[in-house]
């Protein structure tokens, strides 16, 4: 019984404040990415010729998120039946978006005109305790700003 | 070619599914088809049950009672066989018909317990505890306990006392013939879990009354046990299923008194004594205690 209880306050935790934290992230991405509508990125630049520019600099955006325990209950009954685990899904796209655009926003402060051959990776970083189950996800973001 | 920003807003790479219909959605195919799948072992187990072959029940019954005959078998009557055994089989079969015999040999063994107790493990192992034989005070009386037992056993309850473990340790008994595994499957399978309904004792004590007043002709002191139960109310409660592993109803010996006289039987007889020293193996004298160790 107390199993039960614990479970449901970090259900109703992992939920409640996952999914508030979730709609303020996704409101800053929106706002943000307006904000930064200008610059055009672009993911060609690797064999290309890149454009004449007078100045050139990486920039690495990186962002590390992690899941609820709500969307990690969730994706564990999903491993079963399988199919779209759709709560990762918003996890993911939200922390690509932040780490594109903390890469953009460090250009653009540093006075860039378009961003290239921009890449996107990932690395997990999974806790020592393979039984735990908390999954948390490094997205990074880097691209050749020119100026 | 100029640049023009355009913003879009849709997200593509998110499912609109919002997470608390994705999870109802989840837990209810994980529930629906994880009772399916119960329910099914629990039919399964239950055809099994009714229509296992005797080859197949004695393969689980030897790995189920291995542990419990190891122990049975320890100290003195290692060497030599308990003629107690013999006994208590041949009272066993007594019940039988001439000409008919158990689908499976019956095997009884006993057990050095404190508490007076029997019970039948699937493929036809009885055991009896070394306290029930000392509390007896009749054949008949040991006789109705031993009857009982058997009227499991004929209505098959050992086996569906298994219940869907039955599906699993079938399973494990017909892939490894008589192997390594026997020994785990007995020990992790809790022996104390299997138990029987209501319905099934009442069915039990019935053949039990039945075939103690075919054998002797009245059913005379053959609720003996069930009364000495009643009357000593704090006895502790067997860890393994037997007669008290429900506690023992009050109306229960009424039940059977009830059945006796609608049926005409009667409870009133000689009753036949016991052979010499029972409570000892092989009817010996019992060793008092150990043989001091003289030099």
């Amino acid at each position: 019984m107390e199993n039960l209880i614990v479970f449901a306050i970090l259900m109703a935790l992992g939920y409640g404040v996952g999914s508030y934290r979730e709609k303020k992230h996704y409101e800053d991405i929106r706002r943000r990415e307006k904000q930064t509508l200008h610059v055009p990125m672009m993911s060609f630049g690797a064999k290309q010729p890149l454009p004449h520019a007078q100045d050139s600099e990486m920039f690495v955006g990186s962002v590390v998120i992690a899941s609820d325990y709500f969307k990690n209950f969730s994706a564990s009954l999903r491993n079963i039946v399988g199919g779209r685990v759709t709560v990762y899904e918003t996890l993911i796209d939200r922390g690509r978006r932040e780490a594109m655009l903390r890469m953009k926003e460090q250009a653009i402060a540093w006075g860039a005109t378009e961003i290239l051959n921009v890449r996107l990776e990932n690395a997990s970083i999974s806790s020592q305790n393979k039984n735990n189950g908390q999954v948390a996800i490094e997205i990074i973001a880097y691209g050749t700003a020119v100026r | 070619m100029d640049f023009t920003p355009t913003e879009f807003d849709e997200d593509i790479n998110v499912t609109p599914v919002h997470p608390l219909v994705n999870l109802v959605y989840l837990i209810g195919t994980v529930v629906f088809f994880g009772l399916l799948i119960f329910g099914s072992l629990g039919a399964v187990g239950a055809y099994l049950a009714t229509h296992m072959s005797p080859a197949t029940e004695a393969k689980i019954g030897q790995a189920l009672a291995s542990s419990l005959l190891e122990e049975a078998e320890t100290e003195e009557n290692e060497k030599t066989e308990d003629t107690r055994e013999v006994y208590l089989e041949k009272l066993v079969l007594s019940f039988y018909a001439k000409g008919s015999s158990p689908r499976l040999p019956l095997k009884v063994s006993v057990l050095e317990d404190e508490l007076p107790n029997a019970f039948i493990l699937p493929g036809g192992y009885i055991f009896v505890t070394s306290e029930l034989l000392r509390k007896s005070e009749s054949e008949n009386e040991l006789a109705f306990v031993l009857a009982h037992e058997l009227g499991h056993f004929e209505a098959r309850d050992n086996l569906k006392a298994l219940g869907r473990s039955l599906v699993f340790v079938t399973l494990a008994s017909l892939m490894d013939l008589g192997g390594s595994s026997s020994d785990l499957l007995g020990n992790t399978l809790n022996l104390s879990n299997l138990s029987y309904g209501r319905n099934q004792e009442a069915r039990a004590d019935e053949f039990a009354l039945r075939a103690t007043v075919k054998k002797y002709g009245h059913g005379g002191n053959s609720l003996d046990f069930f009364r000495k139960l009643e009357q000593a109310e704090d006895w502790p409660v067997p860890e393994i299923e037997l007669l008290s592993s429900h506690p023992l109803t009050e109306n229960r010996t009424a039940s059977l008194e009830q059945f006796a006289r609608a049926r005409g039987m009667s409870l009133k007889g000689k009753s036949t004594p016991l052979p010499q020293q029972i409570d000892c193996p092989s009817f010996k004298p019992c060793p008092t205690e150990k043989p001091s160790e003289k030099p």
